[in-house]
């Protein structure tokens, strides 16, 4: 291979990396003027390209047995275990899930190829936490998704058995107004998924099906609209929908034309469903095979009366039933059936079948609304979308109404401004104000393109578009300019864009300050709001002079009975603690705290927050003893004040279980922290991070405590809560996978461990590029697991790689626990090998950190001075060396409050086995049989497995 | 693996040692069936009795065709890495042998290599082959191995990147820019 050879190959290797849309100009950049080098890669992409899309990863000469590859691999969590159907979407299998106590039956839908797939899957990973929040029970819930080894996005449904409504209606002979009461279930549906802002997009039978049980259960919520694509430009709309997300029989008029869906489509498929389980046939004769003819039938010919389409000839095509089997199947006659169809019910279904979006029922609880009606023999409204139109109307007249809504929205997505516990607040936010966007691109991409100078926008830009105008529409009023730019910026900051965001908090500032009322607490409210963004774009500095400029207005100012001038404290030393300055962040907070105290607030959630960041400082810090007062206090505060939440109460109990953690107090860690699982999850559910967090805490716990069952049980738990919230970030699987890793490891238990692991190397290698504390952590337990396989090659480079990352993250240079951690682990790496001396120059650092900085006779001291004793009795092998080893048995017992633990386990049958090479006493039989036995129970073996070294306690 | 293949492979491996040359013909396709559900197998994560008993009598195998000493396979990634490695040089062999006579060292579907089901392009020379993967893993080692995996033990991407130990788009990435470069290179 040549150099040109060489560089075009890289060139092409990266440009696949690349994301698709950008690599053309990645490929001109890298080849810069050489013309020949460029027309040599474009060749070489297109031929890769041509491969991604023929490929095809069964080998071809064995296609029969393996026709369908996917049978008995894996998606995600699911097993694939038979194709089940093929549909325009493309293929459809059965998955299972089987784990020790949770099996479960899912549809897998795999995407058919045609398009950009790495577009779709981009999507679908935005879009899947709004799926996933949809629960109904005539909802088929959208269990999980991700994207197949070869490339296509799959989906996984909850596994309905059951049939279509239409095939079941007509099975079970139902007469019309079973029917309609059928179908106001699948309204119910429907509405609900409105309600959570997903239109479904491709409503027909073939969705809608009837299970076992007789309950309606829609299939696909939201999928076409993954599929058909909100954000590209209204050409690349049009061709996907014409090609793909478009069912003829069922698209509303103006879907033909390219127009996105929306919840004016789903009201026009559902007047589809409805008039064909009324009528038995469709309202229009279609070619499915002329798109042109088709589009124009629905453009211009009015539906059939449903009085006269009882009798139209069956459409066997279609397979259906002569007009006197529809009868039939109705259980009707046909007068009976003409009854019941003229007035009313056929002015229902013309409604919800108006060829103009505005004219259709504006909702599917008004559709409904008029069918309960119909069925109670009340008159019917069918007003159409009155409403919709006049603000259509009006929103074409007048673009000030854009800014109205947004407004609007900010109001909707906001409580107050500023949020102390801003993870969780942000996240409670940002549902909302994702939630409002969604709606008001749904309202304004389907119902009203025209305002737009014919431009459909994202909600994001009608955001940035609002922004831009704020001076437009309030000319000569500074304060509603200020107030709007607030808001607007407070908007950006729910959706966490506080980029965005820093300029209208800024701009909202900068016209409140002009009125010079430095006391104001709009004003002040105002800057903590900007302080904020600030601060969570890192930009400490400025939060920090912004917050000291205006400390002193803030004196004796109190908003909601709270001193102010105490908050903006307590934002002063979040930035001082980010910049290092602990010292002042903490004597910022005690201030803090004293002025709550003084002015006598102090039952209030806010005061027992500020308590929580003195307690964090003083844990990061490293005050132990300090943060467990402060943690204390907090509790003992949010457990009485009014306005606490559940929430503050549960999460300050689990803070004091963190630093029991820290401290080593494992037993008292799990006391505190096993109680609070259950209460957490009654409050948000198994699944929620929260939860999940705590159980990962109380896991922890049990680990140190030598309870690895235990904590492995509550790992599986949090690793079925991920997969079971259908939102399956990779990074938390892998996270939580690796603690499962490191948990398996330590009782010995590799098998477990090991698909883990590698999971996580790949991960690591592709995601997690730049050094951080959490990368070294993983490669810790990585090298930790090859070392007990005794695959020191394996081992020894990722353990390396962890102690650089270990010291490049630590604020205290080598003298680090976590540097020490990866210092024993290499340091045994050298035992195995023989090599004592590089064996002896790891252990002594890790001893001598681990002592320093949590003195001699902590546990975690002991186990590396007993590895470092080892080393000794290997390479000296004298009687001497071994009973000092075994001398330090005792401060280890002492250490952990008991004998009866794995780690001492490990140690007994190490000594027992040395002694037994160096022809000393063996130790008390006793003894070795309980360190068997126990190694065993935790490990499920029947012999005693190997280990090399005792367990860490991190 | 299933009882019978289990005695047929060792059968045939026992005719095998005790000289039967043709016995190894009928032994490698089922091998290599079984080298395939071993990767399966690692990548989702299973292991068990069936699965150590087919590692066991693979390793056997191999070892013996490769005359190497127990230790060398540390994990199932040295193995398949190891297998594709063998099988490479094995089927680069019969191809420059049969070339001697009239094929012209194509890859072929004789009776052995249908058998052996893999995934390479009717036709390709396997010859040129070698020597492209030998200029590709001096320039880009882990695409060089993929290709390896792929095309001499018919591993899928998804097996490819768990025995690498890397991401499956960059598994997919790395086979589909080696392949566009050999399609290139082998068809000029």
């Amino acid at each position: 291979m040549n150099e040109r050879d060489r560089l075009a190959v890289r060139i092409l290797r990266d440009a696949l990396d690349a994301e698709p849309d950008q690599r053309d100009a990645f490929v001109a950049g890298r080849c810069g003027d050489d013309i020949s080098l460029r027309a040599r890669v474009a060749a070489l992409l297109r031929e890769a390209d041509s491969l991604d899309a023929a490929r095809s990863d069964a080998p071809a000469a064995a296609a029969d047995d393996r026709a369908d590859a996917l049978v008995g691999t894996r998606l995600g969590p699911f097993v694939v275990s038979a194709q089940i159907g093929r549909g325009g979407m493309g293929v459809v299998y059965r998955g299972e899930r089987e784990d020790a106590d949770f099996a479960q039956t899912v549809a897998i839908k795999l995407i058919r190829r045609g398009f950009d797939f790495d577009d779709v899957a981009a999507r679908f990973l935005r879009e899947r936490r709004i799926l996933a929040r949809l629960s109904h029970p005539n909802l088929a819930r959208f269990i999980d998704g991700g994207v197949a080894p070869d490339g296509r996005p799959w989906f996984a449904l909850e596994f309905v058995r059951g049939e279509s409504i239409t095939t079941w209606c007509d099975r079970q002979r139902l007469g019309i107004r079973a029917r309609v009461r059928l179908f106001l279930d699948v309204c119910a549906a429907v509405q609900h998924a409105h309600a959570q802002l997903v239109v479904h997009r491709d409503l027909k039978p073939a969705n809608v099906l009837v299970d076992d049980g007789g309950q309606v259960r829609l299939l696909d919520f939201g999928i076409a609209r993954l599929l058909a694509g909100d954000d590209g430009g209204p050409g690349a709309q049009t061709t996907i929908g014409l090609r793909y997300a478009l069912t003829p029989e069922y698209a509303a008029p103006e879907q033909f034309g390219g127009e996105t869906a929306g919840v004016a489509t789903d009201i026009y498929a559902l007047g589809v469903l409805l008039y064909q389980l009324v009528a038995g046939v469709l309202p229009y004769t279609l070619d499915r095979g002329d798109l042109v003819a088709s589009e124009r039938v629905v453009r211009e010919t009015p539906p059939q009366a449903l009085a006269a389409a009882i009798v139209r000839p069956a459409d066997a095509a279609r397979g259906e039933c002569d007009p006197a089997g529809r009868l039939a199947a109705r259980d009707t006659t046909l007068r009976a059936y003409r009854a019941d169809v003229r007035g009313d019910l056929g002015r229902i279904v013309e409604t919800a079948l108006a060829k103009e979006p505005e004219r259709r029922y504006a909702t599917v609880e008004a559709f409904a609304e008029d069918l309960r009606r119909w069925r109670a023999g009340d008159p019917v409204r069918v007003s159409g979308n009155r409403l919709g139109y006049r603000l259509g109307k009006f929103v074409r007249r007048n673009r000030a109404a854009v800014a109205v809504t947004v407004v609007l929205a900010a109001g909707l997505a906001l409580s107050s401004a500023y949020a102390i516990h801003r993870a969780e607040r942000e996240y409670r936010q940002r549902v909302r104000a994702e939630t409002t966007l969604s709606f008001m691109r749904d309202i304004f991409d389907a119902n009203t393109p025209e305002n737009t100078d014919g431009e459909k926008l994202t909600a994001m830009q009608l955001l940035d578009r609002a922004g831009e105008r704020i001076g437009e529409y309030f000319p000569d009023d500074p304060p509603a300019q200020a107030e709007l730019s607030g808001q607007l910026g407070d908007v950006y900051s729910s959706l966490t864009l506080h980029e965005r965001a820093v300029p209208f908090h800024e701009r909202a500032v900068a016209l409140l300050r002009e009125r010079g009322d430095r006391s104001d607490p709009v004003y002040l409210t105002r800057v903590l709001a900007l302080a904020n963004a600030y601060y969570e774009t890192y930009r400490f500095d400025d939060a920090l002079t912004l917050v000291e400029r205006d400390l002193e207005g803030a004196r004796g100012v109190e908003i909601g009975g709270e001193p102010f001038y105490g908050r903006l404290l307590a934002m002063r030393s979040a930035a001082l603690n980010r910049l290092g300055r602990m010292q002042e962040a903490e004597a910022g907070l005690r201030e803090a705290i004293a002025l709550y105290q003084r002015s006598g607030v102090v039952a209030s959630g806010g005061y027992g927050e500020m308590l929580t960041d003195l307690g964090y400082t003083l844990l990061d810090g490293g005050d132990l003893d300090g943060a467990l007062e402060a943690f204390r206090s907090a509790e003992a505060i949010l457990r009485d004040a009014p306005g606490s939440t559940r929430l503050q109460q549960l999460s300050s109990r689990l803070n004091i279980g963190t630093v029991y953690i820290r401290t080593g107090e494992s037993a008292q860690a799990v006391a505190v922290l096993e109680p609070l699982i259950g209460q957490y999850e009654a409050l948000l559910g198994a699944s929620s991070g929260h939860t999940m967090t705590a159980r990962s805490k109380l896991a922890q716990a049990y680990a140190a405590d030598g309870r690895y069952v235990e904590a492995l049980d509550a790992i599986d738990a949090n690793l079925r809560a991920v997969v079971g919230s259908g939102v399956d970030d990779p990074r938390d699987r892998i996270e939580i996978g690796l603690v499962k890793a490191k948990l398996a490891t330590y009782a010995l238990r590799p098998e477990v461990a090991r698909p883990l692991v590698l999971e996580t190397r790949a991960y690591i290698a592709e995601a997690m590029r730049e050094p951080s504390f959490a990368r070294g952590r993983l490669q810790w337990v990585i090298g930790e697991f090859w070392l007990q396989a005794g695959d020191c090659d394996a081992a020894e480079p990722v353990l390396e790689a962890a102690r650089a990352d270990a010291l490049a993250t630590s604020t205290e240079g080598a003298g680090n626990p976590s540097v020490a951690e990866a210092e024993d682990s290499l340091g045994r790496c050298r035992l195995l090998r023989g090599d004592y001396a590089g064996a002896r120059e790891h252990l002594d650092r890790a001893v001598a950190t681990f002592s320093g900085v949590l003195g001699a006779d902590h546990r975690r001291s002991v186990r590396s001075r007993i590895h470092r004793a080892w080393v000794e009795v290997l390479a000296d092998g004298g009687a001497a060396a071994l009973e000092r080893m075994a001398a330090l048995r005792p401060l280890l017992v002492t250490a952990l409050g008991t004998e009866d633990k794995p780690v001492v386990w490990q140690l007994d049958l190490i000594l027992d086995e040395l002694a037994r090479r160096t022809g000393a006493a063996p130790i008390d039989p006793v003894r070795r049989r309980q360190a068997e036995e126990g190694l065993k129970r935790i490990s499920q073996r029947d012999q005693v497995p190997r280990y090399v070294g005792i367990n860490s306690f991190s | 693996m299933s009882e019978a293949t289990g005695d047929s492979v060792t059968r045939w491996l026992v005719r095998w040692r005790e000289g039967d040359k043709a016995a190894l013909e009928r032994l490698l396709p089922l091998v290599y069936a079984d080298l395939r559900r071993i990767a399966a197998s690692q990548l989702r994560g299973q292991s068990g009795h069936t699965t150590l008993q087919t590692t066991a009598l693979v390793h056997d195998v191999l070892l013996r065709l490769l005359d190497r000493p127990a230790a060398d396979f540390q994990s199932t990634a040295h193995l398949l890495n190891a297998a594709a490695r063998m099988m490479r040089q094995n089927l680069v062999d019969r191809a420059r042998a049969a070339r001697t006579d009239k094929h012209g060292g194509g890859w072929l579907r004789d009776d052995f290599t249908a058998a052996l089901e893999l995934p390479i392009p009717d036709g390709t020379d396997l010859a040129h082959l070698d020597s492209a993967l030998d200029e590709l893993a001096a320039f880009d080692e882990r695409m060089a191995k993929v290709v390896e995996l792929r095309y001499f033990i018919g591993l899928g991407v998804a097996e490819v990147a768990a025995t690498l130990g890397v991401a499956e788009r960059t598994a997919q990435r790395d086979w589909i820019a080696a392949r566009a470069w050999l399609k290139e290179r082998l068809e000029p």
